[in-house]
């Protein structure tokens, strides 16, 4: 029970990084119809700031944090401006395969600039908690807990502002929105930021959790957030979170209770079973549309 | 007087469709003028390109200035408010968050909402309610009320009596009428002529994207043309 209880803890930790990238994905899309393929990179790019953070500039913790989140923020809206806005009206698949490219181009320049895998030393002092045999690392408890804080301040932004608002009634119905006098491209913009620093937030729990890191982490990861965000209902901010953790323990589960071979199997067959009964996701809704 | 509106040599093309083909009229403050037209004739692709939801050539004038590089959301703040076809509400939003949404450019957007809801006490039973769930004419309250939110000098209406029983029909022209005697400018756009050439000064009648007729609003009413065409006798 004590290994259960152990097992959870790690799904909550491998979930909760998850479903700050998933976020990104599921705000792009829900603005932009579209999804970001080089978000996942994104998130690889936050985990390489927090090495040059941790590694080079020996900063702790949360300067390390609010560098990586900052520099993924400046990131996600560079590229909205200068790659994804000039295509907005174009064929979807052209914005799909310029998100590709972003991402290449953002794998390889990383590799440029370090061809080896680099270590990222440890952000906290190491320690853990015994909760009733079940011990709670200091990584782990800062993973979650900020996580939850950072989905909290989401959930507060997008459901208690005015720019909040507007980023809903844009995932409503984008084409009339300036109509309401709501300058979109902004609106547009803060949701690239705001995806993008949570994504450079998880890098950085990545880089607790597993220390080395090469360019290419974004690519599974990314993929295992987007599968997260579709399984919750791509464009759904809470569906998003949930899909994430359900995500997360699945894997956790698998991995403790049956060869770990198996885990991605079942993840993606996990996937497939679901958008057969489900196409839209767990919380997608087909849109309510009144003649 | 200039006219509030001023609209010349007007174009609108979607690709190789030219819809409106060198398009003038004239709207004077405090007036209500109708648009005329049939199905396709360009009548939406006018007021999205004074509201400036599409690109367009040839000139838009709001109070004497030229609009051409004011983008579609300044133009709210200058004082023109477009109520879109089909009306276009924020499903997954609520009553009273539609209503917010429409007052993006104002500041003292407290008295902005209660002054809509005292003109259609029907949304303030509902604030709460996803705008998705309304009946039609519920919806098309809420469109009306979620432009006037932003306090506008001229009112574009797409169509507003689109799909509603006749006894709605009457009521939002009613409504429209109590906006005219306020003061409020309307430019409106309609399949019903009747009503809208009962309540309008003026009215133009469009033609694949050309004005065919103008005048007075009581002369079309009378003219044997318009009668046939949009009167149906
Ligand atoms: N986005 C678009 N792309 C291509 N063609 C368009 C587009 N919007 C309108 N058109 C065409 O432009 C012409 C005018 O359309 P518009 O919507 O302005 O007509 P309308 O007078 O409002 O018609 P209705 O009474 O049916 O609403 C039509 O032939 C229409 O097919
Ligand atoms: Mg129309």
């Amino acid at each position: 029970m004590i290994y259960f209880f152990q097992q959870a803890l790690n799904a909550l930790q491998l979930g909760s990084m998850y479903a700050l990238i998933a976020l990104g994905y599921t705000m792009v899309y829900g603005v932009l119809s579209m999804i970001n393929f080089a978000h996942g990179d994104f998130f690889m790019v936050g985990a390489f700031l927090c090495f040059v953070g941790a590694s080079r500039l020996h900063l702790s913790f949360v300067p390390v944090l609010l560098l990586s989140m900052g520099g993924v923020t400046l990131l996600g809206v560079a590229t909205e401006r200068i790659a994804y806005r000039p295509l907005r009206n174009a064929p979807k698949v052209s914005a799909i395969i310029t998100a590709l490219g972003v991402g290449i181009f953002l794998e390889n320049f990383t590799l440029g600039l370090n061809p080896y895998p680099k270590y990222v030393p440890p952000l906290l002092p190491s320690f853990s908690f015994n909760f009733g045999g079940v011990s709670v690392s200091s990584f782990q408890l800062a993973t979650i807990g900020i996580s939850i804080g950072l989905m909290l301040a989401l959930h507060l932004i997008v459901n208690k502002t005015k720019a909040g608002l507007a980023m809903r009634a844009i995932s409503a119905d984008r084409t009339i929105v300036p109509l309401m006098g709501v300058p979109v491209d902004k609106i547009i913009a803060l949701t690239f930021a705001l995806g993008s620093g949570l994504g450079g937030a998880a890098g950085v729990m990545y880089a607790m959790a597993y220390p080395v890191i090469d360019p290419y982490i974004g690519i599974i990861v990314g993929w295992k957030a987007f599968i997260s965000a579709v399984i919750g209902g791509i464009g759904d901010i809470r569906g998003a979170v949930l899909g994430a953790y359900i995500l997360g323990t699945v894997e956790i589960m698998t991995a403790a209770f049956l060869p770990s071979t198996y885990r991605d199997l079942i993840t993606f067959s996990l996937l497939l079973v679901l958008l057969i009964f489900r196409p839209r996701g767990l919380l997608g809704r087909a849109e309510i549309q009144k003649v | 007087m200039t006219p509030i509106l001023e609209v010349s040599g007007l174009t609108v093309n979607y690709g190789m469709i030219a819809a409106v083909r060198s398009v003038s009229f004239e709207v004077r403050a405090g007036e209500v003028v109708v648009l005329l037209g049939a199905n396709g004739a360009g009548k939406s692709s006018i007021l999205k390109a004074v509201s400036g939801l599409i690109p367009s050539g040839g000139a838009v004038r709001f109070e004497g200035e030229d609009l051409a590089a004011v983008p579609a959301q300044e133009r709210v703040a200058r004082g023109v408010a477009h109520v879109p076809e089909g009306r276009r509400i924020f499903g997954n939003l609520s009553v009273k968050e539609n209503l917010l949404i429409g007052g993006w450019v104002r500041t003292d957007l407290k008295s902005d909402l209660e002054r809509v809801l005292t003109l259609f006490p029907r949304l303030k039973e509902r604030l709460s309610q996803s705008g998705g769930t309304l009946s039609g004419g519920e919806q098309q309250m809420l469109a009306v009320g979620r432009a006037l939110m932003s306090r506008p000098k001229l009112l574009l209406l797409d169509e507003p009596s689109m799909g509603l029983s006749p006894k709605l029909v009457e009521y939002i022209f009613s409504m429209l009428s109590d906006f005219h005697k306020s003061g409020m400018t309307l430019l409106v756009v309609e399949q019903n002529a009747a009503m809208a050439l009962t309540l309008a000064s003026r009215a133009y009648v469009l033609e694949a994207g050309e004005i065919k007729l103008s005048g007075a609003a009581s002369e079309l009413h009378d003219n044997p043309l318009v009668r046939r065409a949009y009167l149906g006798e």
